[in-house]
């Protein structure tokens, strides 16, 4: 049974704009799921469907096979999250734990506070901290009261590169944990450093899905710079020959230096190097460029649909 | 449990505007008979004579003042309400937490309702001092009877404005429709007499009656009842804005 799944979610609002369309969604337990989009394709909206704050206009999400997801046992950060100003960070946490009746409280914001690295400014007003102090708060809140699934939306938007370090880095300890999470964003490479599963909404639906190693399997291509010392005459030709070869094409400039396009990344990484050294040419320079998660999006946006 | 854990929030956000409430209702309201006895000082020598200052008088300026200003200031704490966390960002958040809206909207109230019981309480007992050391000895029973409907119509001028809080992003607009229809509602009686009996503030004339023996115990209660059923059909139709309301900032 998948963890957490939407069925045909669609949300039209009021004033007509279809942001969901039909959106089928799949999170197994302990995935570390990216919902990716461009700004406005509905990431956001289909998060507030799911953790109930908004209606759905049709379709369900279901949780462990029940209706709705349960708000006990989940973690929420919205994006750029706003808290009580007149509230310390401390004060805070023990007030949104106790929420989830899940008793220790005070043991379990020392914790989170941990966790997050905030243990030194439990009892600083949470309007006197930084942007990215308040979304380790943010992070804190969500974990407080240990939930078995937790809901990021954008959570390293709006931060500075350290910042951003720091979030990827306890979103990645808590992935460790066994937690399963599900964040979006419309920056790729973060998400590629922390996710197992993505998907890749566009114009509300969802265009694409799976684990992260079966789509790079399936978008098993690579860019190989090779340089040499020299080289014998039709080797271009040869190479471009190979079956698993679609371009090659001369760098600017550099007489001896090439970027070589190979559609299997498995025989980029084994035959191509052996054929290489098997031409007899001097190999000078050899970097294996593997598809990224940037490449598949952009190839899926482009192409409309997997 | 989870509405105490709300109203405890809402206490520590809002215990400032429950102490300005609770400032207002005294000073304008509970010194209504302390002005009553010392106008005559306080106008012009040929003027003085028209002032007759009687407790009869004041206490009934104290009624006129309270709810008026006491609705005023119950508008003002209860715009935030809901319109507040959306203003502040902070709506999305305790969406995602195991309460229900129903629970949002009961401890907004409750919380709110209390300042306003409260502090008609208040002002009540430092009424009941004025007229003691300044006139005579006024039965506390009735004056605490007059606040706990005064409060009762306040609380439905709260209910009133939770409407408008949920439905609104912004206080000010929230301020707007609610301060509107509750002026709408105190002048319609006034000038069309079969509206008497949807204006709540008509109902509330009987925390001036009860200081004056002119009501029944009966008939206190059935006033006092009627205004709690205007306050929680306010509630519910709160609740059901809130539910529909699709804004979350």
């Amino acid at each position: 049974m998948t963890y957490l799944r939407t069925e045909n979610l669609t949300k039209i609002y009021p004033n007509g704009v279809k942001a969901v369309d039909s959106l089928d969604l799949e999170v197994e337990k302990g995935d570390v799921y990216g919902l990716i989009g461009p700004n406005g394709a509905g990431k956001t909206t289909t998060i507030r469907i799911i953790t109930g704050i908004l209606a759905a206009t049709a379709g369900a999400v279901r949780f462990e096979g029940e209706t709705g997801l349960d708000l006990r046992r989940t973690g929420y950060l919205p994006e750029g999250a706003s808290f009580y100003r007149f509230m310390k960070v401390r004060e805070y946490l023990t007030w949104a734990c106790s929420l989830y009746e899940v008793g220790e409280t005070a043991e379990r914001v020392e914790r989170s506070l941990e966790v997050v690295g905030m243990k030194d400014l439990g009892e600083r007003n949470l309007n006197e901290l930084s942007k990215g102090q308040k979304q380790r708060v943010g992070i804190a809140q969500a974990i407080v009261h240990d939930p078995d699934i937790l809901v990021l939306d954008e959570p390293t938007s709006g931060l500075d590169p350290v910042g951003k370090k720091k979030i990827l880095s306890i979103i990645q300890e808590l992935a460790g944990q066994g937690k399963t999470i599900l964040t979006s964003s419309h920056i790729l490479p973060e998400l590629s450093r922390v996710c197992t599963s993505v998907g890749i909404i566009k114009g509300g639906s969802m265009v694409l899905q799976g684990p992260m190693k079966d789509l790079k399997r399936k978008f098993s291509r690579a860019k190989v710079e090779v340089g040499f010392e020299s080289v014998e005459d039709g080797f271009v030709p040869d190479l471009r020959s190979l079956e698993y070869v679609s371009d090659v094409e001369q760098l600017d400039g550099e007489e001896l230096r090439f970027v070589v396009n190979v559609t299997d990344e498995e025989a980029a990484r084994t035959k191509f190097p052996r054929y290489l050294v098997d031409s007899g040419n001097v190999l000078t320079y050899f970097d294996l460029n593997r598809a990224t998660l940037e490449d598949i999006f952009l190839e899926t946006m482009e192409g409309g649909s997997s | 449990m989870n509405t105490l854990r709300l109203m405890k929030k809402e206490f520590r956000e809002t215990r400032t505007q429950g102490v300005i409430f609770t400032a207002v209702i005294i000073f304008f309201g509970a010194t209504s008979v302390l002005m009553q006895k010392f106008i005559p000082q306080l106008v012009p020598e040929n003027l003085a004579e028209a002032f007759t200052p009687s407790l009869a008088a004041g206490l009934n300026d104290y009624v006129g003042n309270t709810l008026q200003i006491g609705s005023v200031v119950a508008i003002l704490i209860t715009i935030s309400a809901v319109a507040g966390e959306r203003e502040g960002g902070t709506l999305e958040l305790l969406l995602a937490r195991p309460v229900s809206k129903a629970q949002v909207i009961a401890s907004k109230f409750l919380v709110r309702a209390s300042y306003v019981f409260l502090g008609n309480i208040v002002a009540a007992v430092v009424t009941w001092y004025y007229a003691y050391y300044l006139f005579e000895s006024f039965p506390m029973g009735k004056l605490i009877l007059s606040a706990i409907a005064m409060g009762t119509v306040t609380s439905f001028v709260v209910g009133l404005t939770m409407i408008f809080s949920a439905w609104r992003s912004s206080k000010l607009t929230a301020a707007f429709w609610s301060g509107g229809l509750s002026l709408a509602l105190a002048i319609l009686p006034t000038v069309m007499s079969p509206y008497d009996l949807i204006s709540p503030f008509n109902y509330g004339d009987v925390a001036r009656r009860v200081l004056f023996q002119e009501v029944t115990a009966l008939g206190y209660l059935k006033n006092i009842a009627v205004l709690a059923g205007f306050t929680l059909f306010c509630l519910l139709l709160a609740y059901y804005v809130f539910v529909k309301s699709e804004r979350i900032s």
